[in-house]
């Protein structure tokens, strides 16, 4: 029997029980899948957690966690850490280290987080605006792309920012934002975010505000007597929870601004000497702020992430065996049940190798097909392994 | 064996490259199509800009001449042409209130007034307002701002100013020092002018129409109680009763100072009440002729005059 037969006949047994060959090809598939996809994602994972530490020379948050203090500043992940003070910031800018770019990522709008910052972090990024224009004032904010997209928002519209507590009533009023502009993608967590300045940050979290004028003796809840120069307002007295050309000369900020609160600072130094200084100057075991290289923050979690892979890739590789030991058992129960139908091809003249060559090509077709359809699955997941990967992370 | 000849493609490449580096950096530096922009916050600061920088950088002050600029608000096309400014200069005690409430680059943004920081002076009499029990009362006032009326402190701005060009146009450095000189020598003659000026007033007290003359009255050793009056304005029975109740707080007083020519009634009004009336012009917005070093010493010689 010529090759051409042999394969004829092994498509046609195949495809007979299709279900049975679907399930073999699927089978051995998924344990060549998981290893090799694992592998693929972590790899991917590391790259894109690299990619942007690298593009973050150094952080400068309160003590804890470094990975906690990189990720929250890198992928604006929930704040764990006390926050920064603006004292802090200000010392870390006055030591003329290099760039400083203050990050605030306590609170959320639309379930985006909400990072102020100073125009120098979208210079860092590279981020451009793609519709619309950068924020001018208090109030402002720019959008992501792909928040842009989910919520169908563009420059013009408004954002509120979310409690974060919704049964705190007496807690801080949401502030309402004006979208300036929708920034160009980078596919990384800056596309699911809302930027605004600093200062706006501290107003949603009640450090400054904007109200009636008080001195004005038709505003309510300003009571005062002749000649006395301390006005009480009280609760009647109303604020602002948006900023408007109108009401914006009226914001204002209370209290220290020295005690106001950060999540963390970049710091770019111009060169390495800047650098060196910078590293050296929180090496003080009672500093109350420590500087983190994400770089290193984020290798550390990629040998913890190595580690669980090679667990995992054990497990699956046992699995594997497994899986195998089960596809082998499923050819040889089948070609058992099949042995009437190998002693018809012995009877027309087939001999014992054309009939072991029709069982190899069989198996041969199941398993290069179970590795075509890993194969298309692995890239898929290679291609697909950034965006995942920022999901998780947000 | 070929070599690459003067005149091969490789070596034009090789030109045409450098070439276009030669012209990066020239542009980088201020000296190519892209000419620097340095954004002040007041007349005073732009003027020193000017002086220090006009044959390199364009001085971006784009407050009304009809406007305060202590207290303009600049529209969001304004704060964009600011904010992609190579230099934003700041006069710093909360002049300009717009800074508080706009966003601007911190990179690129100087506060001019921030090696007399310590020294600088809380505006007094204004209401203050708490919001809740305990909450310490506060003032939405600041501080007084004039800070170039001390030429002293003016000096130490423009000295900020330079320091902050040779830091960002490395390459004009030396130029920029030099200029530095010439300014500050002026600065300083007119340190001296003012102190003659004033030591002729003698140790009455000068009662002013508006709250702006605070360093200058802590500079060259003058009580200045203050009034809140505009030169154009009507003077109301009112106004004259808060007048006298300075004059009965602060005896003695003769001379009172207009930011602007006031109307000629309003000096009548005064002359009569035995207040001789003089103009010592702050120049915080652009003057409509002369420039900063003239109007100042306008006000010396209005100064002199009297002692004349």
């Amino acid at each position: 029997m010529n090759p051409g037969g042999i394969a004829f006949l092994s498509w046609k047994h195949l495809s007979h029980r299709p279900m049975r060959s679907l399930t073999l090809v699927t089978a051995i598939a998924l344990t060549l899948f998981f290893p090799r996809a694992l592998q693929v994602f972590i790899s991917e994972s590391e790259d894109v957690l690299q990619e942007r530490a690298r593009s973050t020379p150094l952080l400068v948050g309160p003590k804890g966690s470094s990975i906690d203090l990189t990720l929250n500043s890198l992928y604006f992940t929930p704040q764990q850490l006390l926050p920064l003070t603006y004292a802090a910031y200000e010392k870390l800018s006055r030591q003329r280290f290099g760039t400083t770019i203050p990050m605030h990522s306590r609170f959320r709008a639309e379930d985006a987080p909400v990072i102020g910052t100073s125009l120098a972090y979208f210079e860092l990024r590279e981020l451009m605006v793609d519709s619309g224009r950068m924020i001018t004032r208090l109030g402002d904010c720019v959008i992501g792309a792909q928040l842009a997209a989910r919520k169908n928002l563009k420059a013009g519209d408004t954002i509120t920012s979310s409690p974060e507590n919704v049964f705190d009533l007496a807690g801080v009023y949401p502030l309402r934002m004006r979208i300036t502009g929708v920034l160009a993608p980078n596919h990384t967590a800056d596309d699911d975010a809302v930027f605004v300045d600093l200062k706006t940050t501290w107003i949603i979290e009640g450090l400054a505000h904007g109200h009636q004028d008080l001195t004005d003796p038709g505003t309510s809840g300003a009571p005062r007597e002749s000649g006395e120069k301390v006005v009480r307002a009280n609760a009647s007295v109303i604020e602002f929870n948006e900023i408007t050309d109108g009401n914006i000369t009226s914001f204002h900020f209370h209290g220290d601004p020295g005690t106001y609160p950060l999540s963390s600072a970049i710091l770019v130094p111009r060169n390495q000497k800047q650098r060196a200084l910078a590293l050296a100057a929180y090496q003080d075991k009672d500093a109350t702020a420590q500087m983190v290289i994400p770089l290193s923050a984020v290798t550390d979690l990629a040998d913890t992430l190595f580690a669980t892979q090679r667990l995992a890739l054990a497990a699956f590789r046992l699995l594997g065996v497994a899986a195998l030991g089960l596809a082998s058992l499923v050819f040889l129960l089948s070609f058992r049940l099949r042995e009437r139908e190998m002693l018809t091809y012995a009877k027309i003249g087939a001999g014992r190798i054309l009939i072991g060559t029709l069982k190899a090509v069989e198996v041969t077709i199941v398993v290069i097909s179970a590795m075509i359809l890993a194969r298309v699955a692995v890239s898929l997941t290679r291609s697909l392994a950034t965006d995942l990967l920022s999901r998780f992370l947000n | 064996m070929k070599h690459a000849l003067p005149g091969s493609p490789l070596t034009l490449a090789l030109l045409l490259i450098s070439c276009g580096e030669e012209e990066k950096q020239a542009e980088s530096h201020g000296g190519g199509s892209h000419r620097p922009v340095i954004a002040a916050v007041s007349y005073p600061l732009a003027y020193f800009a000017e002086r220090l920088s006009s044959d390199f950088a364009t001085v971006l002050y784009e407050v009304p001449t009809d406007q305060d600029p202590a207290f303009w608000e600049p529209g969001d096309e304004q704060i964009t042409a600011i904010q992609e400014a190579d230099l934003i200069l700041l006069n710093g005690a909360t002049y300009a209130k717009w800074v508080s409430t706009r966003t601007l680059p911190g990179e690129t943004t100087v506060v001019t007034s921030s090696s007399f920081r310590d020294r600088l002076m809380e505006t007094e009499g204004t209401l203050k307002h708490t919001h809740k029990e305990g909450e310490e009362a506060h003032s939405h006032d600041g501080l007084a701002f004039t800070t170039w009326l001390d030429f002293k402190q003016a000096s130490a701005q423009a000295s900020e100013i330079a320091l902050a060009l040779g830091e960002r146009f490395p390459e004009r450095k030396s130029t920029v020092m030099t200029r530095l000189d010439a300014l500050l020598e002026d600065l300083n003659n007119l340190d001296t002018g003012m102190a003659t000026a004033t030591s002729g007033l003698g140790n009455a007290p000068v009662i002013v129409s508006h709250p702006v003359y605070q360093y200058w009255a802590r500079a060259y050793s003058i009580v200045a109680p203050s009034l809140l009056w505009e030169p154009d304005m009507e003077l109301t029975p009112g106004d004259m009763a808060a007048l006298a109740r300075i004059r009965e707080e602060a005896p003695g007083a003769t001379l009172f100072i207009w930011e602007d020519d006031p109307l000629p009634k309003n000096i009548e009004k005064l002359k009569r009440i035995g207040l001789t009336s003089v103009v010592i012009s702050p120049c915080g917005n652009r003057p409509e002729s002369g420039d900063f070093l003239s109007v100042m010493r306008a006000n010396i010689a209005a100064l002199q005059a009297l002692s004349n």
